[in-house]
């Protein structure tokens, strides 16, 4: 009797495995193949002359790609921008949605009627916010200079985005204009969970309405803050088409960020070998950024347990 | 007279309320105000100046131009289509297939899911440009190369991680107890899987697919670098409309309008899925 039992349970359990199995192993494969082929493919590809036209590497250059793109004016104008790219767009997106996302925690008919709206600009294809903002930032035809000339604030209409020392700025705006709403709400949702009656002890401690925020509320929201943190640093920073499209990198190449400088050189250019290179350093970014990501979690975890 | 002046604070209050979300409204709302307003005015009313926040003359010729008359030798209705068709097959594929791995994932323990979860990170971690090249290399060697099938394979692809983690979060809402009751009863992981935690975990599924979609509709890297002629999607095909000599922003507005239709309809039918969707996701 309670032999069948066990054999019973051995073969569901064996069941089980081989469900297990049957779902996980074949995605699972494919990911890590295909992320295999990414690194070493591209690995291989940068130490090589490949072309677009024929994708066949023609001769072994050595790390020629790599002094080339380091060398180059074009090159470095990417890295630093890249980094002022990420680290300007989070920084702002950071500053702007964790007080809105206080605001948002509010009660009342206002605040969900804002609420409501809070996820457009999340939710519009990149495309058409980067087509808006290009638009917007215009020198002859947009909203902005027009407004601002009407107002008397501007002699001259400014160049928003054709002008070398402003251009990167104009998109860091519209990637904050797209991401920091997103970030307010889930801020928000963070606050509300915040266990209300920590509040109550804390103002019959007599605790000012600002250390209230710093030893209450900051502490409570800070996992989900630093995620989304983490998160929208890496949508920053895998973002293609605010660049691509408003300004194409340039004027001179002076609002150029890595992805979109991968994208030219390989299908505007044509040169396959010294994209690759400029992937692997895109790559290198990305898992500096991954490595302070998985820290996190881990610190997460570790909290949790 | 305390009571009066609790009141009199509360109304400061809510005027500062007001104050705040109508600054904030402004900032979300008015440049879409602007986008609709320009689509349906006449062209040289898009270059006058100064620019009049109200059209002076209602027309929905931008709208003709571009979606029926076919004047840019374009063919948005085309794209239209391919972007749903792609967006929504794959949306549903990968909240399926996504909660099939979160469901595995959730009733498992120790090194393996560790290492899954982790290579799901990294997948999403690196998935943008840095792999345009790679990607565009064994779309080629596999003939995938400008096909709508080989796109929305891409897609499912490398939304499935994104899926897997989303899903994980809602599996581990589903007690473990109910598995081991319907086991015993005789019922196959499968069976399990597909008539009782499906129909459970119905809220995850709808929520990961409507979050993959509003992803999909939208993505740019992929699609401008695999998709080419009358196999585009909306994104890549609204960019040919503002790198023309000359920029015809009421029609470029009367596309971007009808391209964000339909991802602002879900947001307005589904916002508690989409947020629940975010704070999931960033509750992991």
């Amino acid at each position: 009797m309670s032999a069948t039992l066990e054999s019973n349970e051995n073969d569901l359990l064996r069941g089980t495995r081989a469900f297990r199995r049957r779902v996980l192993l074949l995605p699972i494969a494919i990911l890590v193949a295909l992320m295999l082929f990414a690194f070493f493919g591209l690995a291989y590809y940068s130490l090589h002359r490949v072309t677009i036209y024929t994708l066949v590497p023609d001769g072994f250059v050595g790390l020629s790609n790599y002094i080339s793109f380091l060398t180059s004016r074009a090159g470095q104008t990417a890295f630093l921008n890249t980094l002022i790219w990420i680290g300007l767009t989070v920084t702002c997106i950071t500053l702007l949605g964790v007080p809105v996302g206080l605001f948002l925690a509010r009660e009342g008919i206002i605040i969900r009627v804002t609420r409501a709206f809070m996820l457009v600009p999340w939710v519009l294809p990149g495309v058409v916010t980067a087509a808006l903002f290009r638009w917007f930032f215009h020198t002859q035809n947009g909203v902005l200079n027009s407004l601002l000339l009407d107002w008397g604030l501007i002699e001259r209409p400014i160049r928003w985005l054709s002008s070398p020392d402003l251009a990167l700025y104009s998109v860091c705006f519209a990637i904050i204009w797209r991401l920091f709403p997103m970030f307010a709400l889930v801020t928000a949702a963070a606050v509300k969970t915040v266990d209300r009656s920590l509040y109550d002890a804390a103002s019959i401690d007599g605790a000012s309405a600002f250390n209230r925020f710093r030893y209450v509320t900051l502490p409570g929201i800070r996992p989900q803050v630093l995620t989304m943190i983490l998160l929208v640093t890496i949508w920053v920073s895998n973002n293609l088409v605010f660049v691509n499209v408003m300004t194409g990198g340039g004027p001179i190449g002076r609002s150029q960020t890595m992805p979109n400088l991968i994208y030219m050189t390989a299908f505007e250019v044509g040169d396959i070998g010294l994209a690759s290179a400029q992937s692997i350093i895109n790559i290198v970014i990305l898992v500096l950024i991954g490595a302070l990501y998985i820290r996190t979690l881990r610190n997460r975890q570790v909290e949790d347990a | 007279m305390s009571a009066a002046a609790s009141r009199k604070h509360t109304i400061i209050i809510k005027v500062l309320e007001l104050c705040v979300a109508i600054v904030l409204l402004g900032v979300i709302l008015l440049p879409l105000a602007w986008l609709v307003l320009i689509s349906v005015r006449p062209v040289a009313e898009v270059y006058a100046y100064p620019l009049s926040f109200w059209p002076q003359e209602f027309t929905l010729n931008a709208y003709r131009s571009v979606w029926v008359s076919r004047e840019y030798n374009t063919n948005w209705v085309t794209y239209f289509v391919n972007t749903t068709i792609i967006s929504v097959g794959a949306g549903i594929t990968v909240a399926f297939l996504g909660m099939l791995i979160g469901y595995t994932l959730s009733r498992m323990r120790g090194r393996p899911v560790q290492q899954t979860l982790l290579l799901f990170v990294i997948v999403q971690l690196f998935e943008g440009p840095a792999l345009i090249i790679p990607i565009y290399l064994v779309m080629n060697w596999l003939g995938l190369y400008d096909t709508r099938i080989g796109y929305a394979l891409l897609l499912i692809i490398f939304f499935l991680p994104f899926a897997a983690l989303l899903s994980l979060s809602f599996a581990h809402s589903v007690p473990v107890e109910i598995d081991e009751a319907a086991k015993i009863d005789g019922c196959s992981d499968w069976q399990f899987f597909y008539k009782v935690f499906l129909p459970a975990s119905k809220v995850g599924v709808v929520t990961v697919g409507l979050m993959a979609f509003l992803l999909m509709w939208g993505e740019y890297p992929f699609a401008l670098t695999l998709l080419k002629g009358d196999n585009r999607t909306v994104s890549t095909a609204l960019v040919d409309l503002i790198s023309g000599i000359s920029v015809y922003w009421n029609n470029l507005a009367a596309a971007a309008t009808i391209s964000s239709i339909p991802v602002i309809l879900v947001l307005i039918f589904a916002q508690r899925h989409i947020v629940s969707g975010l704070t999931m996701g960033s509750g992991k």
